[in-house]
């Protein structure tokens, strides 16, 4: 188990549950590519999955009742609803979380809970946006891997106003674009392995002097420009240096043994509009291969934002169902309301098993036990059901060898209240070596969680 | 070894500071505050802390909290909303106890205007006017089009741009720059130089395609569609085209054997189909495939299609769809290169052409399965009429061709049983179309011309090939001279030309081919801010500040860039010309290109983009579907157009004295028959849709929730965007009211939403939404009209406006708009369009200029066009150029407008 070079040969065995629905293409001996010497610091990775539009939650005694997101009882013994069920056999690997929102927001028309859902800052607020989470976590992680962090959503662009797409904001609150396509996640992150390396210091040069001569002109403005513009042309600078960096740092790789991830091993052309179940499918198992490769330790996917129309509002209709997604979150009192709308949220639940079994069964290579023991993965959405704003869905998984405990429906509510939502961000950076005392409005941190 | 870069340089910059996009909090001055707890607080107190205190927070709302001596974003949010509620008398509530005194009104209003007037001059003063603004993914793409000389797709790897509060993509503070968005612009250049850069000669020689319709081979699936392409014509030389061509002219007609009948309405679903068995990836019957063996993958596409008609028994004609790109299994991914009313009889067939970019026919992802093995341009015919007699099939041509296999060899069970439906299926077609008379299309011959990018006399990028070592540096210096200030939109300093000049010279001394070296040198040009910024003026250049405007106008009126034209007379300095400026304004918005402004205006004001997130449910409305949704989107987006470049009145745009139709859509509204499928101008002095766009079937549709009506989206609308009087937004925890969740079915919507928002406590707001979308009940959720007795509950469409006028439909409700609501519907537009030029929003320091602006824009009679070029010289879009209060024959009016002007 001890040994990095170790690669389980049977995976796909081990996991045919469900048809074989769940199954990510396995990706046999990545692992051996990875210098040994990245082995001295232990990874500890970030991986948070974000939904819009909450969850089904029908009433005590309603006729679907069973479908109810969050378990009816906390502790160690819940049992689990119909919505999570496909969960079940991961049950130690996880923590279902009741009682966390962000105190700013509950008083909110919630329709833009994406964005804040890892800053907790006021929407209202001129200044805008904060650091999110996953950022704060990167500039501590991102160093050790090739890039700082991976941010994806299941649309491209960073939405419109108050309709956030990414769920990630650099420390001035400005929206990191994310990628959503899986053959921009593939190139992305794997394109450079396969090109030849007397070729790619030669291109990184053509990019280098291109940029020099785009930037050059901002060495001589001084024309009398304000504030605002004067920004926007500090975003331009950051580009050109965030692309800077990145060509330095593929340069550093360019000489070190490759990590060749064939393209055939993911469903690259996977079409969110026809096949919604294999793209997510696609974008997990992309996921998991960029924490195989130790290509990032930090990763945001915003599978679907807080809007009423859009794409991915799309996905239950393209798996056969009759309603949209924004559809069923206000179809409640239609007849079998309650139970479509958590039939998709069960769909949700088994991909989420699949990239989580995936990650369980994925020998870490830079790291002790499996790439999921190593990386603390969070999923939720920001509102409890439609434009509710407390109780968010939340489930925790992984993270074991830092300190993460398992097993238990956690409601973290006191005298009804919530508690903010930044505790458990709080909390989580803590574990994964963020030594911070707050995060945003936090208040504390949440110890039953842990060891 | 590199050289040392000046990105590397710029990384020891320290980093610069980023300021806050706005101060969190404001002061006010002493006299203000003082003010404020002398007089003002007391005013609230009496007629606000009531709901609106720590007792109880209607809307969220609290005013005993207010600290004058620091006000927050928040707080002067809600001073805003405060402002609004008390000029339009909406607060205090007209059932409250204690009724508010004119007097008080006006104190509070005074107060509250010049506390926000402070706030804002603050905020001002740290943000300044924006001047800079990324270009749009939409200005991009005309950018290139325009830079490349060819109507072709430049943005599809750009992600889609954030769209303001206020619905369009021109907000300055949104369009941002992301490390991804710069790698996109680059490599966008790239493969746009990679298309029309080339080195030689613009020979002007294309390929030529002819065909007789009657010997196409086309069968889809494993063998047939081998054969189809091993059949496919190839191209011949221009001698033996015209000889061809010139051998049909006299020689009898041979149509294809078949008749091509009409569809029927509604929805025709591309995919895979129940009753089909396929989708449109294998031809239907009202279609015809066919292939032309090609490798271009750029350049324009002349088609010629010889046709002509059968006409139907009921007086109709077919209609043709001329659709071209490639075949993805069960779909088709193509095109729609026109459509035209064809009514050539047989004896005579008509020609009809259709022009199109093959670049924009054979859009592949570079790397995925269909970047592979394109060597053939695919094309699609087909009689899209539609008819009650109309039926969609599959058709025989569309399956696996049986007869290619021989005898005993073993075809699968599939293919086999799908070839046989297809059969019954075209059959029974057949037959039906022949028993109703049906229009049919015939198809005689298709001409094809394609004229590569690399041989376009017109593409601007074609350079002289170097034949020396010494002529490559020359040719560079011509391309760069001639080009560069294409792509910067205005005339390039000796610095800037020596900048790119390096990098074409680096690279080419680092061993790169001459022509990548080049293209590195108009990447970089294309990356950088001076391209990628409109308003951004030039360093060390003459008349910069000039040249930054008339960007900006083109931008604006044209939503591309300048042309020579505008470019020289900036550069000259006559800009500044009153009167030459008004003359070139005059003429931009006489050219062509305005149209792209009036369209991507119109399209965002109205938030007609939402016509693609609503799902139609089908079964309520089978003759609907998203082609014809598209049409009604066309229509409006025509009627506007239509009043815009006539230079027409606004106020047009709310009557209905006339509309745009064609056939579909007169069948949809329930108006009398309109031949063919063109839109045209038909009188409708009697129509029901008796409001202008307002009745629209696409405004009607995006307000809805694709089943039912939906008063109180109809209501939002309406104030959002013809009366520029956004509600607030509802408070949190409370879902959106849903008008058809309560089990009160005998009841009329409107008594059911009353019902509703009495339960949960959202009078107040819903009050003055709802009311006005009340007003459309007869119209369903697609805008058809819908009759009393159609529905399991009463259509009751009376309604009482927040300002107690009673009426009853849509009809009068457009009347009511007209007679009392014209000065706001007029200010609405102006604001609005204003808004969309500017890229920023209007805070309570324009309200002067905007007044001026509505004063000019009335006194023209309220003339769109007019408006347009009012703003392009109004101080808010550019202070440099218009610091003087324009003259000419722009002339703008200083008195103060009255609230219900006319």
């Amino acid at each position: 188990m001890n040994n990095p070079l170790h690669t389980r040969i049977d995976r796909r065995s081990f996991i045919k549950l469900a048809g074989g629905t769940l199954l990510l293409p396995a990706l046999p001996s990545l692992t051996k590519a990875i210098p040994t010497s990245a082995k001295t610091v232990a990874p500890r990775r970030l991986c948070v999955i974000f939904f819009g539009n909450g969850v089904s939650v029908p009433p005590l005694g309603h006729e679907h009742q069973d479908w109810h997101w969050f378990p009816r009882e906390t502790g160690r013994n819940y049992l689990f609803t119909k919505s999570i069920e496909p969960l079940k056999p991961l049950r130690e690997q996880f923590s279902i979380i009741s009682g966390l929102s962000h105190p700013v927001l509950r008083s909110v028309y919630a329709h833009n809970t994406g964005a804040y859902f890892l800053t907790g800052a006021d929407q209202r607020l001129a200044t805008g946006n904060t650091i999110s989470m996953d950022q704060v976590h990167a500039a501590y992680a991102g160093v050790h891997t090739r890039y700082p962090s991976l941010v994806l959503a299941s649309e491209g662009g960073i939405g419109d106003y108050q309709r956030s797409h990414t769920l990630s904001f650099t420390e001035t609150g400005q929206p990191i674009s994310p990628l959503a396509m899986p053959r921009n996640v593939y190139n992305e992150l794997f394109m450079v392995a396969n090109t030849d390396p007397k070729m790619l210091r030669q291109s990184f040069g053509r990019r280098r002097s291109i940029l020099d001569a785009a930037v050059a002109e901002l060495k001589t403005t001084r024309a009398s420009l304000g504030a605002s513009d004067k920004r926007k042309l500090d975003q331009y600078l950051t580009s050109v240096r965030g692309i800077e960096e990145r060509i330095e740092q593929a340069e550093a790789w360019i000489d070190r043994e490759k990590i060749s991830v064939p393209a055939d091993r993911f469903d690259l052309d996977a079409d969110p509009t026809v096949g919604p179940k294999e793209y997510i499918d696609s974008m997990y198992s992309l996921m998991r291969a960029a924490f195989e490769t130790d290509s990032t330790r930090t990763i945001t996917f915003c599978l679907r934002r807080e809007i009423a129309g859009g794409l991915a509002n799309r996905f239950p209709q393209a798996i056969g169902m009759e309603q949209h997604h924004h559809g069923l979150s206000h179809g409640t009192k239609e007849v079998n309301g309650y139970l479509n709308w958590a039939k998709y949220d069960r769909f949700l639940s088994e991909r989420f098993f699949g990239f989580i079994d995936q990650m369980a069964q994925t020998e870490d290579p830079v790291g002790e036990g499996s790439l999921l023991d190593n990386t603390v993965v969070l999923y939720g959405s920001g509102t409890e059901h439609t434009h509710v704003t407390h109780n968010y869905p939340i489930i925790v998984a992984g993270g074991k060898n830092f300190g993460l405990k398992h097993g238990a429906h956690h409601d973290f509510r006191r005298n009804g209240e919530d508690q903010p939502l930044n505790n458990l961000l709080l909390t989580l950076l803590n574990q994964t070596g963020v030594e911070i005392d707050r995060f945003g409005d936090s208040t504390g941190t949440l110890d039953s969680l842990l060891t | 070894m590199l050289l040392r870069s000046a990105v590397t340089s710029l990384l020891l910059w320290p980093a610069l500071p980023f300021l806050a996009a706005a101060p969190d909090h404001f002061s006010l001055s002493a006299e203000k505050v003082s003010a404020f707890e002398a007089e003002i607080r007391p005013l609230f107190q009496s007629y606000c802390y009531g709901c609106h205190g720590a007792e109880k927070q209607s809307s969220g709302l609290r005013f005993d909290i207010l600290d004058a001596h620091r006000l927050s974003a928040i707080d002067t949010d809600t001073l805003h909303h405060t402002r609004d509620v008390l000029t339009f008398e909406e607060m205090p509530p007209r059932d409250a106890d204690l009724q508010i005194t004119t007097t008080d009104r006006q104190i509070l209003l005074d107060w509250v205007t010049g506390a926000l007037t402070e706030t804002t001059i603050q905020r001002r003063e740290l943000e300044s006017q924006p001047r800079l603004r990324r270009l749009s993914v939409r200005e991009y793409n005309n950018t290139l089009r325009d830079i490349f000389n060819a109507p072709a797709e430049f943005s599809s790897l750009l992600p889609p741009d954030p769209i303001s509060e206020k619905g369009f993509d021109t907000a300055h503070d949104l369009l941002m720059i992301s490390q991804i968005d710069l790698r996109i612009f680059m490599e966008s250049a790239r493969i746009a130089l990679d298309k029309y850069m080339h080195l030689g000669e613009a020979s002007g020689q294309k390929e030529y395609f002819l065909a007789e319709i009657e010997d196409i081979y086309h069968h889809c699936r494993f063998r047939g569609e081998t054969r189809a392409k091993q059949l496919a014509p190839a191209a011949v030389s221009e001698a033996e085209f015209l000889k061809m061509r010139a051998d049909r002219t006299g020689a009898p007609v041979i149509y294809r054997d078949r008749n091509y009948g009409p569809l029927p309405f509604g929805h025709i679903p591309e995919g895979n189909t129940p009753g089909v068995d396929e989708g449109n990836g294998f031809a239907r019957l009202h279609s015809q495939y066919l292939l032309v063996k090609t490798k271009q993958r750029a350049g324009e596409v002349v088609v010629r299609v010889h046709a002509a008609a059968t006409r139907g028994a009921d007086g109709t004609y077919p209609r043709m769809r001329l659709e071209s790109g490639r075949r993805a299994f069960q779909n088709m991914k193509v095109i729609n290169a026109g459509e035209y009313d064809v009514t050539a009889p047989k004896a005579d067939p008509g020609t009809y052409t259709f022009r199109f970019r093959i670049e924009n026919a054979l859009q592949v992802v570079p790397g995925s399965e269909d970047d592979k093995d394109l060597e053939h341009l695919f094309f699609a015919i087909s009689n899209v009429a539609r008819n009650e007699n109309g039926i969609l099939a599959a058709s025989i041509d569309g399956q696996e061709d049986l007869s290619l296999y021989r005898s005993g060899e073993g075809i699968p069970g599939a293919l086999v049983s799908q070839a046989r439906s297809a059969t019954r299926q075209t059959e029974a077609a057949l037959a039906a179309w022949e028993a109703a008379q049906t229009n049919y299309l015939h198809l005689d011959a298709i001409e094809v011309e394609i004229l590569p990018a690399r041989n376009d006399p017109h593409n601007p990028w074609i350079l002289t090939a170097p034949d020396t070592p010494e002529s490559e540096p020359i040719i560079a210096r011509e391309a760069l001279d001639s080009l560069l200030p294409k792509i910067f939109r205005r005339p390039v300093t000796e610095n800037e030309f020596k900048r790119y000049y390096d990098v074409y010279e680096q690279q080419r001394m680092d061993g790169l081919d001459f022509k990548s070296a080049l293209s590195d040198a108009f990447v970089a040009a294309m990356a950088s801010p001076s391209f990628l910024y409109i308003g951004k003026p030039a360093e060390d250049l003459e008349h910069a500040e000039s040249l930054a405007y008339a960007s900006k106008l083109a931008y604006f009126l044209w939503a591309s860039p300048p042309d020579e034209r505008l470019v020289a007379i900036a550069a000259s300095g006559r800009l500044k010309d009153r009167a030459v400026l008004a003359a070139e304004i005059d003429r931009m918005l006489d050219d062509p290109k305005s149209k792209r402004f009036s369209a991507t205006f119109v399209e965002q004001w109205l938030d007609l983009r939402k016509l693609g997130e609503v799902t139609f449910d089908y079964e309520l409305y089978p003759e609907y579907g998203p082609e014809l949704a598209a049409l009604t989107k066309r229509q409006t987006i025509e009627t506007f157009q239509a009043v815009f470049h006539a230079g027409g009145d606004a106020r047009q745009l709310y009557r209905s004295d006339s509309t745009l139709l064609n056939n579909l859509l007169a069948r949809h509204y329930g108006l009398p028959p309109v031949e063919g499928g063109d839109l045209r101008m038909v009188p409708t002095p009697q129509t029901r849709q008796a409001g202008g766009i307002l009745t629209h079937a696409s405004i009607l549709a995006i307000n809805s929730d694709g089943k039912q009506s939906h008063p109180i989206k109809r209501g939002t609308w309406l104030l959002e965007k013809i009366l520029y009087e956004p509600p607030p937004p509802p408070p949190p925890a409370v879902p959106d009211l849903d008008p058809t969740s309560i089990d009160t079915r005998h009841l009329s919507l409107k008594d059911r939403i009353e019902l509703h928002r009495e339960q949960h406590g959202c009078v107040s707001c819903h009050e003055r939404i709802d009311p006005w979308g009340i007003a459309f009940e007869e119209f369903d959720a697609t805008g058809r009209w819908r009759d009393a007795g159609s529905l399991p509950y009463p259509i009751d469409s009376t309604t009482r406006l927040p300002d107690g006028t009673e009426l009853a439909g849509a009809a009068e409700l457009a009347g009511y708009m007209l007679d009392v609501k014209e000065g706001e519907m007029m200010r609405a537009i102006a604001k609005g369009m204003m808004t969309y030029a500017t890229g920023a929003e209007l805070d309570i320091l324009d309200d002067q200029e905007v007044d001026r602006l509505l004063a000019a824009f009335r006194e023209s009679g309220y003339n769109l066009k007019h408006l347009a070029g009012t703003i392009a010289q109004t101080r808010k879009f550019d202070e440099f150029i218009n610091e003087s209060q324009p003259t000419a024959h722009y002339t703008v009016t200083h008195e103060q407008p009255t609230a219900h002007a006319h």
